[in-house]
């Protein structure tokens, strides 16, 4: 009895946080060709990084790939929603953004698509977190968040930056 | 008896039944519960801007939505190659043969008979290259990838079943034997263990006979110490840019002028001034 | 022990220990790499090999061949019997031997770095897919022979209640049956070609949800053992008996039915799946709980019995008066406790919201050491020390030396993964062999990780004394006719429904269930349109 309750409890607890707070994990099943991201579409070395879009929402585009993230340094503003979208070209990746809850496989042949608001400014370390090969302990990528105050977009609407050496 | 033992069987077969039933009943009406929260009442709840019909085959992953499309920043791409299974089975049926004919009279001049190189600190070894990697640099000289006036004009003059033929040939035969005879820690360090502290991985993770790296990746041991010093300048400066997705760029970029120098003779023994 | 199936019994165990001793030692220099101490030997290529060896000894290896000889162990001494056929049980040890022979040489020699989650696109040398896939076929002749003995046993004994401990095992073999299912179409269907370089591409969606569907039962397969022995063996151990023998039937049903459809909790960050299933697979998660919070109220309560018989008053007072000298009752007791702190990670990981604070950091590998190393071994350790004089024929260990290395082995486990759990929450990533600890960003992780690493000694020595513990036995007094005796139920069964006496209808529902939850997230990659990824081969290079 008192396991059931128990059981039942927990499980009440799921249930209602994932209705009211409307928690879902990242499940965004959009399939793409991992052998040509690198020569046309979305994810072109050109396009990759953080884009304010004209309705003011911010896409950022990574590419995970033995071993680096592109680009390495990833700049996103604080208090705002910022939605990340990766891919790999070439075998499985992952990342998890230190201090904040964005967490994602990054599988070859999907989108992997992670929103979240960075609540304030400073540096997060991004390490590649599913391994990939023998340089997976080194591929780390630097998001750096800006206050509203340090936030400049260029004319096409690109904010990038600098891993510090 | 045999009523007894009939009786018996039912009573059994009625327990069954029983189980059966409540069994299937108890669960099934769980995971109907479940699909129901998971497939409906979540999915509308966590996105109110959707359809309910969308919002379902969101959470079935059915139809993905909110992909952003627009317009796209383009410029010039790295590299045209595209690794995919075409690609590999083209190269895996290139004929060392075929390719012979057409080194000993285009390519050996500079890249020697065998792949091993005339003029050391002009030319690169191919000799024992993987063929993925001759035939990248061979279809990017060929497209203006990457330039050279040399080898610009020479590749052009190739179709793509002989760039096949070409890295089949040089891939075959034996690499060059003599290797770095220094061992700067410095750099046996880079090789192996990279540079945690700047995220650089160590080479071997790409350049490797083992390990399940990139596709194309040369083989550094064995080849020229100033073809690698000269080309890990370029990267760096980026005259050189048919790395898809700028990793060597950005790698090279991280290195001194003297890292790239005790590199160039870990790997290539014979030492520039 | 009669029907001769000692020796059979003996070769599984020791090859199962041996096989953990070595792993414990690539476990022990693993962490130390990763604590920034620079032992010798250390890059990528031997720390990834090693991970590669120590997860394969581990997870395929050792928990396999352990629970294929404590089952023949259960079947012969439960049901008065040999079994069914030695020579297929010994064809099955032979084929897992070979199995484990060939699995080991590539991994050795840094062509099979791909971990023992496989991980495609990297394909590994086909030798390494060929051991594993050796070693599930082996274990399935135990499968077999297990069914097989109960039915024969069912025959001569009609309307008879299966003895507990072999309705268990036989629980255990359906149940492993229907895990290695999908590893075993990911390796024959994909793995194995694309490392024949038979294919050039992989299907990465399917691979990882084929593999998933194993994941988490496979644990589940190496829990059984342990709870075998909490219901079976403990309660007689402290000298009371087993407080409800059905309640101990139905968890044993509720964890083969809840432990099967469940596998998608390790893929709920991944892109490749909706969030239908993966809620689906979540509610199915919470329910597996169940049986064992079940577990954990019928041996408390078995033990409160022979605790109170022994003369222990008041609310608690039982809880001192268990014979704690006795191995098995101390291991009980140590495996509870963590059992405790590992369930808790479990939850965690569960409720999705929270797995994304922790997928993939320390904090997932803290977990599974924990709740295996922790929970399982320590009661696969104490299954050990009660079968061994059994299967020699001798008596007696030095049972200070037992505990002692109960107790190392617990201490090393809290020490080990109590920081792994912290740094987990701090955000370190799994599967990194070397951390540049001069960054300040994570400098604070370098402590935690040298105190894990402690434990991480700590665990190696008890592994090491657990050997020797068994080593000595052989050189202890033969003793005649030393039998295995079972826990008694305070109400021994003697008329059980079909239902708890045999498994037809637990295997519809389970087909039932599998269908559920694995048939639309299965099919999809056949109903989309997928992009396969190029191979990696690991042994050639590319």
């Amino acid at each position: 009895m008192v396991a059931a309750a128990a059981v039942g409890i927990m499980i009440a607890v799921f249930v209602a946080t994932s209705f009211a707070m409307a928690i879902h994990p990242p499940s965004h099943v959009e399939t793409i060709n991992p052998a040509t991201l690198s020569v046309g579409g979305e994810f072109v070395e050109k396009n990759l990084g953080t884009q304010v879009n004209p309705d003011g929402s911010v896409t950022v585009r990574v590419i995970a790939t033995q071993f680096q993230f592109v680009p390495r340094c990833i700049a996103v503003p604080g208090g705002r929603p910022v939605t990340f979208r990766v891919t790999s070209p070439d075998v499985i990746h992952g990342f998890i953004i230190s201090g904040t809850n964005a967490n994602t496989m990054v599988v070859p042949g999907y989108v992997a698509q992670v929103r979240t608001v960075f609540n304030s400014p400073g540096d997060h370390i991004m390490p590649c977190h599913e391994y990939c090969g023998l340089g997976h302990s080194e591929m780390w990528a630097l998001v750096k968040v800006f206050d509203s105050a340090h936030w400049k977009p260029d004319a096409e609407g690109r904010v990038s930056c600098e891993i510090p050496r | 008896m045999s009523t007894d033992q009939d009786t018996a069987q039912q009573d059994a077969r009625r327990e069954d039944r029983l189980w059966r039933r409540w069994v299937f009943a108890a669960i099934g009406s769980f995971v109907l519960a479940s699909l129901l929260l998971g497939t409906v009442v979540l999915p509308l709840r966590a996105n109110p801007q959707l359809d309910p019909w969308s919002a379902i085959c969101t959470a079935l992953g059915i139809s993905s939505t909110s992909a952003p499309r627009g317009s796209f920043k383009r410029g010039a791409v790295a590299s045209d190659v595209i690794w995919n299974a075409t690609t590999r089975l083209a190269i895996s049926k290139g004929d060392p043969v075929r390719g012979y004919a057409i080194v000993k009279d285009n390519c050996s001049a500079c890249h020697g008979d065998k792949g091993i190189s005339t003029d050391p600190q002009q030319f690169p070894n191919l000799a024992g290259q993987p063929e993925a990697a001759i035939f990248k640099q061979l279809k990017d000289f060929k497209s203006g990838s990457r330039a050279s006036d040399i080898m610009g004009p020479v590749a052009q003059a190739l179709t793509d079943q002989q760039i096949e033929d070409v890295s089949a040939y040089f891939s075959a035969q034996t690499p060059f034997a003599e290797t770095g005879t220094s061992v700067s820690p410095g750099a046996f360090e880079l090789v192996h263990l990279g540079n945690p502290s700047i995220a650089l991985p160590p080479c071997v993770a790409c350049h490797n006979s083992v390990g399940g790296g990139p596709e194309g990746a040369p083989t550094l041991t064995g080849q020229s110490a100033w073809y690698l010093e000269d080309q890990l300048k370029k990267f760096a400066s980026g005259e050189r840019h048919n790395d898809k997705f700028a990793r060597m760029r950005v790698i090279a970029k991280d290195l001194t002028a003297e890292q790239m120098h005790e590199l160039a003779q870990h790997y290539g023994g014979t030492s520039p001034p | 022990m009669r029907y001769r199936a000692e020796k059979l019994v003996v070769a599984h165990m020791v090859v199962a220990f041996l096989s953990l001793g070595i792993a414990a030692v690539l476990g022990a220099w693993q962490m130390t790499v990763r604590s920034g101490l620079n032992p010798p030997f250390a890059s990528p290529e031997t720390y990834f090999a090693s991970v590669t060896a120590h997860g394969t000894i581990m997870a395929y290896v050792m928990p396999t061949l352990f629970a294929m000889g404590f089952g023949y162990f259960a079947a012969v001494t439960s049901l008065a019997r040999p079994l069914p056929s030695m020579r297929l049980a010994w064809a099955g040890f032979w084929l897992a031997a070979i199995g484990i022979v060939v699995a080991v040489a590539p991994i050795a020699s840094g062509k099979a770095s791909v971990l023992y989650t496989f991980y495609p696109p990297l394909i590994g040398h086909f030798f390494y897919y060929l051991g594993v896939l050796l070693i599930v076929v082996g274990s399935w002749a135990w499968v077999a022979l297990m069914i097989w003995a109960m039915a024969q046993w069912k025959r001569e004994n009609p309307g008879e209640p299966v003895p507990l401990v072999m309705f268990a095992t036989v629980a255990n073999a359906y149940l492993w049956l229907w895990t290695t299912l999908g590893v075993g179409v990911e390796v024959i269907f994909q793995l194995i070609p694309s490392s024949l370089g038979w294919t050039q591409t992989i299907d990465v969606g399917l691979a990882r949800t084929l593999f998933a569907w194993t994941l988490h039962p496979i644990v589940y397969f190496w829990l059984l053992p342990a709870y075998i022995a909490l219901y079976t063996i403990a309660p007689r151990v402290a000298g009371g008996r087993l407080y409800s023998d059905m309640m101990a039937r139905i968890s044993f049903v509720l964890l083969i039915l809840f432990s099967l459809p469940v596998g998608m909790h390790h893929l709920f960050m991944d892109p490749e799946h909706g969030t239908t299933f993966k809620f689906l697979q979540a509610m199915l998660t919470g329910i597996v709980v169940l049986p064992t919070l079940l577990t954990v109220f019928t041996i408390s309560a078995s033990m409160e019995i022979a605790g109170r018989l022994r003369g222990g008053k008041g609310l608690f007072g039982w809880i001192a008066a268990l014979p704690w000298d006795r191995p098995m009752v101390l291991a009980s007791g140590l495996s509870f406790f963590l059992l405790g702190f590992g369930g808790f990670g479990g939850v965690v990981n569960m409720a999705y919201g929270m797995n994304a604070m922790v997928h993939n950091t320390s904090w997932v590998t803290a977990h599974f050491h924990l709740i295996f190393g922790g929970s399982v071994v320590i009661m696969y350790y104490a299954i050990a020390y009660e079968i061994w004089p059994v299967l020699l024929g001798r008596q007696h260990f030095d049972s200070r030396l037992l505990r002692a290395q109960l107790w190392l082995w617990a201490v090393g486990v809290v020490i080990t993964t109590f920081p792994w759990h912290i740094l987990g929450l701090l955000g370190q990533p799994r599967r990194v062999a070397t951390f540049d600890y001069t960054n300040p960003a994570i400098a604070d992780w370098q402590p935690w990780t040298i105190v894990s690493t402690i434990g991480g000694f700590m665990m190696l020595a008890a592994a090491l004394l657990f050997l020797w513990n068994l080593a000595s036995l052989h050189f202890a007094p033969k003793v005649q006719n030393l039998q295995m005796n079972y826990a008694v139920a305070v109400y021994p069964p003697r008329r059980l429904p079909n239902a708890l006496n045999g498994f037809g209808l637990w295997n519809a529902v389970t087909a039932f269930m599998m269908l559920v939850a694995f048939g639309y997230p299965i099919a999809q990659f056949y109903l989309m349109d997928v992009h396969p990824a190029l191979t990696h081969r690991v042994d050639i290079g590319n």
